[in-house]
């Protein structure tokens, strides 16, 4: 077997589209209600995608490879390998016991300096009546930050719903909103990038706090 | 069972993260480059550390009198300043193609593309997008200064 040439691939498109999920994990998790501390130093999106490519393509590191039984790899393909890699590190590092989330409900205001519990222990209480209610709540305050923009906050409420988002098709959600396919197009990507941001903002916050 | 539960929450942000990244498959490499950049990462500094990174695993293998792997290499030509052409005539083939392709896909134009205008007088803006406005004519502005400030 030969060394596959890796001449279709473009590292430049596999590391800003790696940045971009992670970039999405973030901000899932923060519709999840839950906002790692991030120590000085910690991974952020673009930490942890390069970390990803870099593991890829160093070759003292043996746990992420192209298997030369494999075909020859492209853009997609790596890519596509390499996302499933950063998702199973993105939510190890979760996992683990160094960061703890901190839950930005109303009923906590402001105040950040919550100790926070661990992932697992979050999991835990979400299986109660109670867990369930925090995270109604949770729910409300992501939806609270789209106050401003009544117009995508109707998609946002369906997104957060998991069974709602995928009840209604882009030709549907234009005509119960009485607008065009285009539009909702638009808002979603809206929406997207404003989570993205929202979660990277609560990042850096974070990272100040620690 | 807490292990379940947790692979439980799991899942629901994988499948969250999945809905996020959906129409992004369709995007082009410029789209995603704009994407990085409307959430605040500058595309072209990640490039570069990405570069210096692979550039130091290359120079680690050939001190160790390794031989530098294909991926490596591919890694460390395609991440290159646009200044420094490989010197491999096929890789510098494909970067000058790659390079070309940043001017073709900024015309890429959406085929739903609509006219569509907004008055901040007539309160047709939103907050958040007078802001971003605000923000980009104050970019513009420390631009243009900085860029007619004298040479010292």
């Amino acid at each position: 077997m030969t060394e596959p040439s890796f001449t279709a691939v473009d590292f430049e498109e596999v590391l800003n589209r790696l940045v971009v999920y992670a970039q999405s994990l973030s901000a899932a998790m923060v519709c999840a209600g839950l906002q790692e501390r991030i120590l000085p130093g910690g991974e952020s999106a673009e930490d942890l995608a390069m970390a990803t490519l870099l593991k890829f393509v160093d070759p003292l590191n043996t746990s992420v490879k192209w298997s030369e039984q494999k075909a020859e790899p492209t853009t997609a393909t790596v890519l596509a390998y390499l996302r499933k890699v950063l998702e199973r590190d993105f939510l190890d590092l979760k996992k683990s016991k160094r960061y703890r989330t901190t839950v930005y409900v109303d009923a906590y205001g402001d105040d950040e300096d919550e100790a926070g519990i661990t992932l697992e222990q979050l999991a835990k209480m979400f299986e109660t009546p109670e867990g369930e209610a925090q995270r109604r709540q949770q729910v409300e305050w992501v939806l609270k930050q789209f106050d401003l923009e009544p117009e995508l906050k109707e998609i946002v409420g369906l997104q957060l719903d998991h069974k709602g988002y995928n009840a209604f098709s882009n030709q549907e959600l234009a005509r119960l909103l009485s607008t065009t396919v285009a539009d909702i197009e638009n808002r979603k990507k809206r929406i997207k990038l404003r989570l993205r941001k929202l979660a990277a903002s609560r990042g850096t916050k974070e990272a100040e706090h620690v | 069972m807490s292990k379940k539960k947790t692979e439980r929450l799991f899942e629901d942000i994988r499948n969250m993260a999945m809905r996020l990244t959906e129409d992004d498959e369709a995007l082009t490499a410029e789209g995603v480059r704009k994407e990085l950049r409307e959430t605040g990462v500058d595309p072209d500094d990640l490039r570069a550390r990405f570069h210096e990174s692979v550039k130091q695993l290359a120079e680690r293998e050939r001190l160790a009198n390794r031989a530098v792997p294909l991926s490596l290499k591919r890694a460390v030509d395609s991440t290159r300043p646009m200044d420094q052409l490989p010197s491999d005539p096929v890789a510098a083939t494909a970067f000058a193609d790659r390079w070309l392709e940043k001017f073709r896909s900024t015309f890429a134009l959406p085929t739903s593309l609509e006219g569509a205008r907004a008055y901040r007088a007539l309160d047709d803006l939103s907050e958040p997008d007078q802001r971003g406005l605000d923000e980009l004519e104050a970019e513009l502005k420390k631009k243009v200064k900085k860029e007619n400030e004298p040479q010292t």
